[in-house]
């Protein structure tokens, strides 16, 4: 489930200024400053707000070829579904954001 | 050496067993909450986040229009031509009566121009009530709200077009005498990039508490779910609707 509206063209956002990430091997809790809650994230959730903090807005396919090659996978262990699914719940919880409409 | 890479190979193979875990529909994302003895309600607590340079005008008569053109807040208020720009390009448009009396404006002082001060506003917003009308899945314009807009357009030409201060205006708003801007009958909210949490305004009883931009964000974030559910681009919509449907089952 996402907080709103979204598109295989959906552009994804880390809200990056209001959260404090505190790296524990390959557990990374995740302070969001604007709901007070903290979030457990594995490598692969840790890593999509990584890569969205460092490179900005992305859709879908963007984020998959960014995170694959961060985290030295591949689509075989890990599908663009995995990733997407992912995307959705850290917008769930309301640390990335889509950054525009969609047209829907 | 070999321990290195016996190391590094056990690593990746628990990675990979945590996407496999991922793609069979693990959770990648868990969360804490401040309190342990809050009871948790999960549609109460979803975020989103207004789409950058989203604005709202509200008129008096609790109209709303929600766009991302231009419209500052200026020394003397808003500008005449801002507002009539904003509400042409504006992505939504909510007729007469939607926005609750707190969140709008005071409507201007009576005088010759009583009736009509925003008269030639009304008048050019006719072209784009018929493009919503005709194509627009986003508009929100009553028949009959329409209807009486209409009418005025075509009076456009002879129209008496009157600033905040009752001062006649042309149809071009080159002030004729008072001021190209207005501290009445218009309100702009400013919402853009604003994190919003609606469940952070619903009291304990369930009745919402809509108070400030986000509140009136979150007040047409319903009207729009009451007309629209969960279709269209309306940004947020979906967390609305999951609290709406938790608040009414």
């Amino acid at each position: 489930m996402a907080a709103g509206p979204y598109s295989a063209a959906t552009l994804w956002l880390a809200d990056a200024e209001n959260l404090i990430v505190d790296p524990h091997d390959d557990v990374f809790l995740v302070f969001h400053k604007l709901s007070g809650d903290t979030h457990i994230l594995n490598f692969l959730s840790a890593g999509i707000l990584e890569v969205l903090k460092n490179k900005g807005p992305a859709n879908f396919v963007t984020i998959a070829n960014w995170v694959w090659k961060f985290l030295d996978i591949d689509e075989n262990d890990c599908p663009i579904k995995l990733i997407e699914d992912t995307v959705l719940q850290l917008d769930d919880v309301g640390v990335l954001y889509p950054a525009q409409k969609t047209g829907h | 050496m070999q321990d290195l890479e016996k190391q590094s190979e056990l690593f990746k193979a628990r990675r990979r067993q945590l996407l496999r875990m991922g793609a069979a529909g693990m959770p990648m994302v868990l969360t804490l909450r401040a309190s342990a003895s809050q009871a948790l309600i999960s549609q109460l607590q979803c975020v989103f986040v207004i789409p950058k340079g989203t604005k709202i005008l509200v008129g008096d008569r609790g109209q709303a229009w929600v766009g991302s053109g231009k419209l500052r807040n200026y020394n003397d208020g808003l500008k005449l031509t801002e507002i009539e720009d904003f509400k042409a390009s504006a992505a939504y448009h909510f007729h007469d009566g939607t926005v609750s009396e707190n969140f709008r404006p005071e409507a201007c002082g009576s005088g010759p121009c009583e009736d009509n001060w925003y008269g030639s506003l009304e008048n050019a917003d006719v072209d784009s009530m018929f493009a919503h009308l005709t194509g627009g899945e986003n508009d929100y314009l009553a028949a009959e709200g329409f209807s009486g807009a209409g009418s005025k357009g075509k009076g456009h030409s002879n129209h008496i077009h009157c600033d905040k201060h009752g001062q006649q205006v042309d149809g071009h708003h080159h002030v004729i005498a008072g001021s190209e801007y207005t501290s009445c009958g218009y309100k702009k909210y400013g919402v853009s990039n604003k994190s919003v949490k609606p469940g952070d305004y619903v009291s304990e009883n369930g009745n919402w508490n809509l108070s400030g931009g986000k509140g009136l964000y979150i007040e047409l974030s319903i009207k729009y779910a009451d007309s629209h559910g969960q279709s269209g681009g309306w940004p947020g919509i979906s967390c609305i609707v999951s609290i709406l449907n938790y608040l009414n089952p």
